[in-house]
């Protein structure tokens, strides 16, 4: 069996393409140079499931796809398990691809486990580093994934069974404009009888205060010790157009919602600035911000374990350090 | 209304903590703990035995020996039975090795809902629960946060997404995977943790499971670690301390480059 490229499914929700398949593609133009570099031909090949999808191809082919696949069928605007499951299973046993990636969104969480049970092949969970073995002969992808709470990382391999797949956490990776010529897309032809009995009864949508994080240029985060001066950070994080976001410690006080939770279990953010206040640097959380380009870290305890990640670290009392910062603003 | 619960023991990973010289994890000391997905995964089946006369819980976990100590802590809670698979042929599983054989197991039982964490927090997969529902063929729900509506032939959960919430209803047999969060589960009962001890606890192996070597454990597995490794720990940036003035300056100063990039 000739397998071959570099597979990447494109969530979409309605009528709404998710950012993490456009990364995953640029990602995965990093992957194909490696598998060059090696006289390994692949082709970056986008998976598209949904209704009325084509206007996802242009940005596909901007992102870093050679190539668009077409899923489309009315059942798949919203991606349900067994549908996509489906779909994604009937793409693989068509086109055989080496590796295929997902963004470990709810929804790619949901299915990706599900797709290599039935395809029968192993799958790393959130990946956040991957990278073609360089050594002679490999095909493998070495797939790097925090454990234990991310005080572990273990790099993880898949050699027996195709394809080499990955789900990976969205905004670990940037997307890049490639401006990959557009071709005419491949188009599958889905029949589907749902069985199992399951009914979406009501989609609520929510307002989150946190929807804004993933693409906000500077965050100001409170930890657990910020119960009393939320307001406070509120503010200075209005004053100078930043986003405000928290700790599950701070979250865990009731006083603020999960949805501006930053870390494994929170959102995953990369801003220009990240300013922590506060917050001890567990594990847990510093997954979830460690990308941003710029952080800085107030507090009281020079042993805490954010200034490990800080680029600049301010040993004192993060409300009293603030407060001078406004004279200075 | 017959209900399996699948429950991990795990190490308490917040306490964990790297040894910065030698590179490895510190795990002495390190108490042993019900997964908090599956804490909540329990009190979940419990209240619906609750409300639902009659229903029975099973638990079923894959693990060590030790694991017996925890499933005495849920007989406690008011689970009527638990199963603990152990083989020496079991170990190094990864979630494909995991999840067939958990399925195997759950297979020698009568269930309508399966209920798992959403993760683990040792190997924080999430794979577990959707391929165990694959391996069944069964439909499945994650991400539960909540469960609104329950009857002898369907369940209806809240199911929570980064940006909206959906209400799912779900026929028996079925799958749900739930998340600590808005479920706090109950402490033991005084008179159910006394008798804890006299409850018998069947030990499955891979003889009783009809499971082949081959498909089980590290053998079995279709993913393997390469290599494992910590995070380097290494001060990244300049420290300021004891000079309040100095911090302000620098940090509005970077504020200013930020917001004129
Ligand atoms: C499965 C799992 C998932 C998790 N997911 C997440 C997640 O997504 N996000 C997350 O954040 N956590 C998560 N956690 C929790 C994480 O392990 C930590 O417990 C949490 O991040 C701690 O929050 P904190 O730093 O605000 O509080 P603490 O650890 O209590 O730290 C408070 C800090 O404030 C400092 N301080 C006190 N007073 C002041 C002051 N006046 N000025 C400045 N500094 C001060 C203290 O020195 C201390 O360092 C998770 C845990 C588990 C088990
Ligand atoms: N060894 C195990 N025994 C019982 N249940 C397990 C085991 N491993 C995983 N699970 C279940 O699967 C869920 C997800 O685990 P994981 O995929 O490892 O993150 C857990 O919350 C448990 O409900």
């Amino acid at each position: 069996m000739n397998v071959k490229d570099i597979f990447v499914y494109i969530e979409v929700r309605e009528d709404h393409a998710i950012d993490a398949g456009f990364q995953l593609l640029s990602l995965s133009q990093t992957l194909k140079e490696q598998y060059a570099a090696k006289g390994i031909a692949q082709d970056v090949v986008a998976v598209i499931c949904g209704h009325n999808v084509d206007k996802h191809i242009a940005d596909c082919h901007k992102y870093g796809a050679d190539k668009v696949i077409v899923v489309d069928h009315e059942i798949l605007r919203f991606p349900t398990t067994e549908a996509i499951t489906s779909a994604l299973a009937k793409v693989i046993e068509t086109y055989h691809p080496e590796c295929f990636l997902v963004g470990a969104t709810v929804v790619g969480r949901d299915i990706a486990p599900r797709v290599a049970a039935r395809v029968g092949t192993g799958l790393t969970a959130d990946a956040t580093h991957l990278e073609v073995d360089p050594s002679e002969d490999s095909r493998l992808l070495l797939m790097t994934r925090p454990a234990f709470g991310g005080n572990l990382y273990g790099t993880i391999i898949c050699p027996f069974s195709y394809p080499q797949m990955s789900s990976i956490r969205p905004e670990v990776f940037v997307k890049v404009v490639y401006d990959k010529p557009v071709v005419d897309p491949i188009r599958i032809n889905f029949e589907f009888k749902p069985t199992h009995k399951i009914e979406v009864l009501e989609r609520l949508v929510k307002h989150k205060e946190g929807a804004d994080l993933k693409s906000a240029h500077m965050i100001v985060a409170g930890g657990r010790s910020m119960v009393n001066h939320i307001e406070k950070l509120q503010s200075f994080a209005t004053k100078i157009d930043a986003s405000f976001a928290a700790s599950r410690g701070l979250v865990e006080s009731g006083k603020v919602g999960k949805d501006i939770q930053v870390g494994q279990t929170g959102v995953s953010v990369r801003p220009a600035l990240y300013i922590a206040c506060g917050i001890s640097g567990a594990a847990q959380h510093t997954a979830g911000m460690e990308n941003a380009q710029t952080i800085i870290a107030i507090n009281t305890d020079p042993e805490a374990s954010i200034f490990q990640f800080s680029h600049l670290g301010v040993v004192g009392d993060a409300i009293e350090v603030l407060k001078r910062v406004e004279m200075y603003l | 209304m017959k209900i399996i619960v699948l429950v991990k023991q795990v190490p308490n990973t917040t306490q964990i903590k790297v040894d910065p010289v030698k590179g490895t994890l510190i795990r002495d000391g390190v108490e042993s703990i019900i997964n908090p997905d599956d804490r909540a995964s329990v009190e979940s089946a419990l209240r619906i035995k609750d409300q639902i006369p009659g229903t029975h819980v099973r638990v079923i976990t894959m693990g060590p020996k030790q694991a017996v100590g925890m499933l005495k802590e849920l007989y406690g809670m008011g689970v009527d039975d638990c199963v603990l698979v152990n083989d020496p042929i079991f170990a190094g599983a990864d979630t494909w090795a995991t999840s067939l054989t958990l399925s195997k197991a759950i297979s020698l039982y009568e269930f309508d809902l399966i209920i798992a964490g959403r993760q683990a927090i040792d190997g924080d997969t999430a794979q577990v629960g959707p391929q165990v529902a694959e391996f069944l063929n069964v439909p499945q729900v994650t991400y539960v946060a909540r469960v609104e509506d329950v009857n002898e032939s369907n369940i209806t959960v809240v199911k929570s997404y980064e940006d909206m919430e959906e209400k799912i209803r779900v026929s028996f047999p079925c799958l749900i995977t739930t998340l600590a969060d808005q479920i706090k589960a109950r402490l033991g009962n005084f008179k159910l943790v006394w008798n804890s001890d006299e409850k018998s606890i069947p030990i499955l192996t891979a003889t009783d499971l009809k499971a082949e070597p081959h498909e089980v454990g590290l053998r079995g597995s279709l993913t393997q670690v390469k290599k494992t490794f910590v995070k380097s720990v290494s001060q990244k940036g300049q420290m300021i301390k004891d000079d309040l003035d100095l911090a302000a300056k620098t940090i509005a100063d970077i504020i200013h480059q930020n917001n004129h990039a």
